[in-house]
């Protein structure tokens, strides 16, 4: 049985109507490493829980517990020997430590994040069982205060970060999602989008919008061992960007090769290639906002993999019609075999977002190239 | 090869008829006491029918169904090849791509095995009945007999055309005076044009029909039916067969898609109703693909008028029009 698949943007729309039923479902995602699940907690979900319970999100508590490296006594309290008032051996219990740092928050209102929860044995995941199980809400026997809520992120067994299968009876209490990571899904969009807000390096997010679909971000853990591209660790290497392009060592074009090292340590020897060629040719390549404002004039560059970079960068930032259509014009002074690739990607993606190109430019198009564009699917030849 | 001729070639024509004997029959009789018993006002027209197989009247509606059904499955999954315009009676031959042509005939036998069975299952009791009750069960309506029943049964044929290529002008193939070639060629390739791009806007109208349907059901409806999910992915093969044979619209192929992943996945009406995450998705899907679709229905044609060989064509008046007149 597959988990259901969601997107953030998705998953906020979900997230109000558990929100609003009252049940105090537990919700968790899990995914791949490095897609932002706990980020996503830390940020979104704590805003919307706190619009839900009508306070500012910093008057929330927040309790991250990272279960993975936990035994099953650290989780529900220990056991302790005592003797009563008449002398009679008893066994008592601590108070569990995640209560006492409830009680210490002192707030009325916060969110409970079980992190990496598939990582934990299966005797922290039984202890925890009852904390996840919205008509008990306990854990240790004490129960969690009414205005607290528990969320949990993992991974899943394919990721091989020693995560394992949720079992069955938490999975049966809890909604869980699977985050994907995707262009088609628009989470790579949004990733540019957060990323842009919060200082990530132009270039980076440029280079990851513009080789998405090229393999850019990792899709699964690679089977030699090494580092990979993920959200977080491009973050992670656009600040060592940032550093080298604020030092003085920075010529404006090239990636000396130790820097692309420290990138490839970070996001692997591939997407580090691509970031260095992309940062190379970024002067040549007009950018997604300048081929938006002159789609007829901005500047076709002579080699192929600049094109195809220019159009990606406009077609994975294309948001209307507008914009939709003057990705197109510009993908109508390409190559041709590229023309056929990018546009019929672009009329796609018109189509799936609610912005369906209908232009004549758009339609001159199908009538051009109705024999080759099955070729374009069929071949692989989507870029 | 033209878009036209690349077009013949993913297509074929089918064309069916269809018999059945009307048990209605109208009566004078019975208007006249109708409207006696009614006390309608003679200047009134008063029309009344009255079953001409007495009792069994019904049974024969329902093996008449069974006919009508093969009309009815292949209207519904195939597209009409006409040049009517929008409002005007689609009725005729019918466009199959060429990959489901095997398929359409093979159910179209089927059905027309089914009707045949159900006339056949009639008839014993239509002679039995005949014979003894003839005319009996139809009271004083005098003016209308019990059909014999082997006139009636010679009243039922199905007959399935043999599918046929789709006709392409080859102006170069006759010996014809080169205007009057290029004209009848250029009026050709316009009516195919138009017959194409009907069918290609009649798969997309159909398909954003339902999906208004389903959108609206699915927010709204109370008793959500299997059709729902069954029709949509007929509609998406309609669209993909109808688009991958002729222009390969990209867009509309994305919708066909989108239809098939969000809708016609889902296997079982029952997980819509207990699902709201599907149902949202599907919700949505039903809204982006109605919205897409109805933006390419308002769109220029996809459909390109290919003039014929340049070199010799005569230009002028028409020839052709001169000739006709």
């Amino acid at each position: 049985m597959a988990h259901v698949k969601t997107t953030i943007a998705q998953f906020q729309q979900i997230v109000p109507l558990v929100l609003a039923s009252g049940n105090q479902q537990p919700v968790g995602l899990i995914g791949p490493v490095g897609v932002g699940k706990t980020q996503y907690f830390k940020g979104w979900f704590r805003d919307l829980y706190a619009e839900h319970v009508g306070v500012s999100a910093d008057q929330l508590g927040f309790i991250q517990e990272r279960v993975a490296n936990r035994d099953s006594a650290e989780i529900a309290g220990v056991a302790l020997p005592s003797k009563d008032a008449d002398g009679n051996l008893r066994t008592t219990f601590t108070v569990a430590p995640l209560i006492t740092k409830i009680r210490e928050t002192g707030k009325e209102y916060g969110i409970i994040l079980i992190d990496e929860l598939m990582q934990a044995t299966a005797d922290v995941q039984k202890v925890l069982a009852d904390l996840l199980d919205p008509a008990e809400r306990t854990i240790g026997g004490h129960p969690i205060p009414d205005g607290w809520i528990v969320c949990f992120t993992g991974n899943r067994t394919s990721d091989k970060s020693g995560a394992t299968r949720m079992l069955s009876h938490l999975l049966n209490r809890c909604a869980v999602f699977e985050l994907r990571f995707d262009v088609k899904s628009g989470a790579v969009q949004q990733w540019a989008e957060w990323a842009a807000d919060n200082g990530v390096n132009p270039l980076a997010i440029d280079c990851a919008l513009a080789y998405a679909d090229d393999g850019f971000f990792a899709d699964c853990v690679p089977t030699e061992d090494g580092p990979f591209c993920t959200p977080r660790s491009l973050v992670r290497a656009a600040q060592h960007l940032t550093a080298f392009m604020d030092s003085a060592d920075f010529d404006g074009m090239a990636i000396p090769s130790y820097v692309e090292s420290l990138l490839a340590a970070n996001i692997g020897n591939r997407a580090a290639g691509m970031l260095s060629r992309h940062i190379a040719m970024a002067d040549q390549v007009p950018t997604a906002a300048e081929i938006f404002a002159d789609p007829t004039g901005a500047n076709v560059p002579d080699a192929t993999g600049y094109q195809l970079l220019a159009a990606n960068r406009a077609i994975n930032s294309a948001h209307d019609a507008d914009t939709g259509e003057a990705a197109l014009a510009y993908v109508t002074r390409l190559r041709p075999d590229l023309q056929v690739s990018l546009g019929s990607k672009l009329l796609r993606a018109s189509a799936r977002n609610g912005w369906v190109l209908t232009s004549d430019v758009a339609v001159a198009f199908i009538q051009k190239f109705h024999d080759l564009l099955p070729l374009a699917q069929t071949a692989g030849m989507e870029v | 090869m033209n878009m036209q001729q690349s077009i013949a070639n993913n297509f074929m024509v089918l064309d069916i008829s269809i018999g059945r004997a009307d048990p209605m029959k109208h009566s004078a009789v019975a208007s006249d006491a109708a409207a006696s018993e009614c006390k309608v006002n003679h200047t009134v027209p008063v029309r009344t029918r009255v079953g001409s197989l007495g009792t069994l009247t019904t049974d024969l509606k329902q093996v008449n169904s069974k006919f009508a059904s093969v009309r009815t499955w292949l209207y519904e999954n195939t597209l009409p090849f006409t040049d009517a315009e929008d409002g005007q009676q689609k009725r005729g031959k019918r466009l199959v791509p060429v990959s489901r042509v095997p398929e359409v005939i093979t159910k179209l036998a089927e059905l027309k095995a089914e009707a045949f069975a159900a006339l056949d299952a009639f008839m014993p009791d239509y002679r039995g009945y005949y014979a003894a009750r003839n005319r009996l069960d139809l009271g004083r309506v005098s003016d209308v007999d019990m059909p014999d029943p082997d006139v009636l049964a010679g009243k039922y044929r199905v007959n399935i055309g043999a599918p046929e290529p789709l006709p392409v002008f080859n102006v170069d193939s006759l010996a014809l005076p080169a205007g009057l070639a290029a004209d009848i060629a250029q009026r050709h390739h316009d009516r195919l044009s138009k017959q194409l791009d009907g069918a290609k806007q009649a798969a997309i109208e159909g398909a954003q029909k339902h999906m208004d349907v389903v959108e609206k059901q699915l927010t709204e409806g109370k008793r959500l039916h299997q059709s729902l999910l069954d029709n949509a992915k007929r509609h998406a093969t309609l669209l993909r067969g109808m688009v991958e044979g002729y222009d390969n619209d990209p867009r509309v192929l994305e919708v066909a898609d989108l239809i098939d992943q969000r809708i016609g996945s889902i296997p079982n009406i029952e997980q819509v109703k207990h699902n709201a995450t599907r149902r949202n998705q599907a919700i949505r899907a039903a809204g982006t693909a109605s919205k897409a679709l109805a933006a390419v229905a308002k769109a220029p044609s996809t459909a390109t008028p290919v003039a014929p060989a340049a070199s010799n064509v005569i230009v002028g008046d028409s020839l052709l029009a001169d000739l006709i007149d």
